[in-house]
Parts: C-alpha cells; sequence; structure tokens
C-alpha cells in the first residue's frame, strides 16, 4: 500500500491534556473561561467537545505545562465542577497534528494510522480528524514509536 | 466585543452524527471500526475520541446522510468489542467550519459565544491547525452563519 503524501507533521511537546465532563448546561460558561484564556495570553493548541447522551458533555483540551495551574482553576471554579462530573488531568502529553490538505478526501486514513499505532503498541489518549489534519495526543513515552508509525504510512516531507 | 478576522467559513449538509458511549478506546479498537467504515467507502468528515480513561472513552463521528444506515449495520456487527457501550445516531445535522488566523482562544470562546446567542447547542466540535470544527442541526446552520457573522468577518 503507498505511502499518503501529507503537508506536515507537527509536534507540541511539554503539554497537558484535561478532560471535563459536565451537565450540557454549563456550556454557557465555557466562553468567559475561554476569554480569559486569551486576556491572559494562555493559548489553547487542541480543543474537542462531544455531548454523549444523557446530557453530557466531555471536553478534552492540551495546554502548556506552565498553563496548567491557571487552567485547572479557571475549570474547576469557573464551571462548578462537582462529582459525578469531573476534571481529570494528565500530565507529560504530546500534541501530534498530521496536516496534509487532502487528507478529508480519502477514506481510511485514520483506520490505517490507527492499525499501525496499535501495532507500535501507542496508547492515544484523544484524537480529532476533519477536513484537512489528524490531530493525537499521546504520551511523551510513546513518542518514538508513534513516529515508526507515521513512517510506514505517510510521506513525510523532510527539513 | 471586537471581531476577529478569519479567511473562511465553509458549511456542510446532509451529514449525519454516530456516538458511541462508552467506548473502549485504543488504537486497536478505533482501527477495528474504522477499518471496515473505510472498506466500505464510507469516508468520515469528522471524528472526535476522547474520555477521561481508556475504557470509559466516547467516539463522535460524522458521515455523510446517505452512508447512515450501513455504517450503523456495520458498527452494530462490531459491538461486541464493547457489550456495554450504546451506538446513539442523529440525521440532519451539518457542520460548520471557521478558518482562523491564530488566536486559538479567542476564536474559540467567540465560535462558543455565538452559537450560545443564536441559541445552537454544539453536538461536537474540534479545532484542528486550521479550522474549528463544529457539529449542529442543519436546520440551525442559516442562524449560526448569521450570528458567527456577528463575532467574525471574512479577509479581504
Amino acid at each position: 500500500m503507498s505511502k499518503i503524501k501529507i503537508h506536515n507533521l507537527l509536534y507540541a511537546p511539554g503539554q497537558v491534556l484535561l478532560n471535563i465532563q459536565m451537565h450540557e448546561s454549563k456550556l454557557i460558561y465555557l466562553p468567559p473561561i475561554l476569554a480569559t484564556f486569551r486576556e491572559e495570553g494562555i493559548s489553547i493548541p487542541f480543543i474537542m467537545h462531544s455531548l454523549f447522551p444523557p446530557k453530557l458533555i466531555t471536553i478534552t483540551l492540551t495546554l502548556d505545562q506552565k498553563d496548567m495551574a491557571i487552567g485547572q482553576v479557571a475549570f474547576q471554579e469557573g464551571l462548578d465542577i462537582s462529582p459525578p462530573e469531573f476534571l481529570k488531568i494528565k500530565r507529560k502529553v504530546v500534541l501530534i497534528i498530521i496536516y496534509g490538505p487532502h487528507l478529508g478526501e480519502i477514506p481510511g486514513v485514520v483506520s490505517r494510522l490507527h492499525k499501525l499505532l496499535s501495532q507500535e503498541g501507542v496508547e492515544i489518549l484523544a484524537m480529532s480528524a476533519s477536513l484537512n489534519s489528524c490531530l493525537l495526543v499521546i504520551q511523551d513515552l510513546f513518542l518514538p514509536k508513534a513516529n515508526r508509525a507515521f513512517a510506514q504510512i505517510f510521506e513525510i516531507p523532510q527539513g | 466585543m471586537a471581531k476577529i478576522r478569519v479567511a473562511g467559513i465553509r458549511q456542510m449538509e446532509n451529514l449525519a452524527l454516530i456516538t458511541i458511549a462508552p467506548f473502549p478506546l485504543s488504537s486497536y479498537h478505533l482501527e477495528y471500526i474504522l477499518s471496515p467504515l473505510a472498506k466500505n467507502g464510507i469516508n468520515l468528515e469528522f471524528i472526535a475520541a476522547q474520555g477521561a480513561s481508556p475504557d470509559n472513552m466516547g467516539l463522535a463521528i460524522a458521515l455523510k446522510r446517505a452512508h447512515i444506515a450501513a455504517a450503523v449495520g456495520i458498527l452494530k456487527e462490531k459491538r461486541k468489542i464493547w457489550p456495554k457501550g450504546e451506538i446513539y445516531y442523529q440525521e440532519g445535522v451539518g457542520m460548520i467550519s471557521l478558518f482562523p488566523h491564530g488566536k486559538r482562544a479567542a476564536i474559540i470562546s467567540n465560535f462558543l459565544s455565538a452559537l450560545q446567542e443564536a441559541g445552537i447547542k454544539p453536538l461536537a466540535l474540534n479545532l484542528s491547525l486550521a479550522a474549528v470544527c463544529a457539529i449542529i442541526e442543519e436546520i440551525y446552520i442559516p442562524q449560526a452563519l448569521n450570528s458567527l457573522s456577528d463575532y467574525f468577518y471574512l479577509a479581504g
């Protein structure tokens, strides 16, 4: 099977992963929290949310390690997280961005990618894909194995 | 609130959203599910896999509405690997994608504010290098675009 040409393969190391599960009614509090991030100069390299029945929202995002303390307080207090809701943090993760303008037009890219990552024993913490890119969050210790998988599936531009 | 300049806005209609939760996410399980979809020519327009632990994840995928019956059939066949999980699907959804220039926290904040102001609940959302994508009910796409124009403006 031929390799898939991609435009770029980017890494954001030194990230922390925040997983928040909360009632959907609290989504209204998210924009003000993110506006505070903007004012504090905190970048959000990765964020996604999904609504899972019944009425639970899961938000997953990564922040730079240096912004973790502010981020944790902002979400914990801003969203008034209380059981059974939760906010969980995983440190030492790396965000991987596979950017290929045509990825969204090729069925099976993510499937092939996960097959190889599975063979390498890479545990994926979060993943999103749409239009033109695929983002993965893994623990940094898996990065060498992930790179071996990428080299098998993608034609990675040099330099 | 100051409007933010963006490179473009795109809408896709005639989609369906499938969510599986809880889903025991691992590379193996994802490939086990996604591979038969790909082999049947079912392209996924949107994928979000997330959760708090490897055995309690959620998977949301959006695909063309014409493929929903085939996709759900395939997923039900594969369901033995996640016996505790449920498959939910919703037709009549669409995707709005915004192509920003940096300012990610501000972009997401404005994007969610615009949807909230229009009374629209995003069913799923993700941020990639070049785009913010949200899955919403298709009937709300015109209101969403209208509200987004209060928070963003197109370059050029």
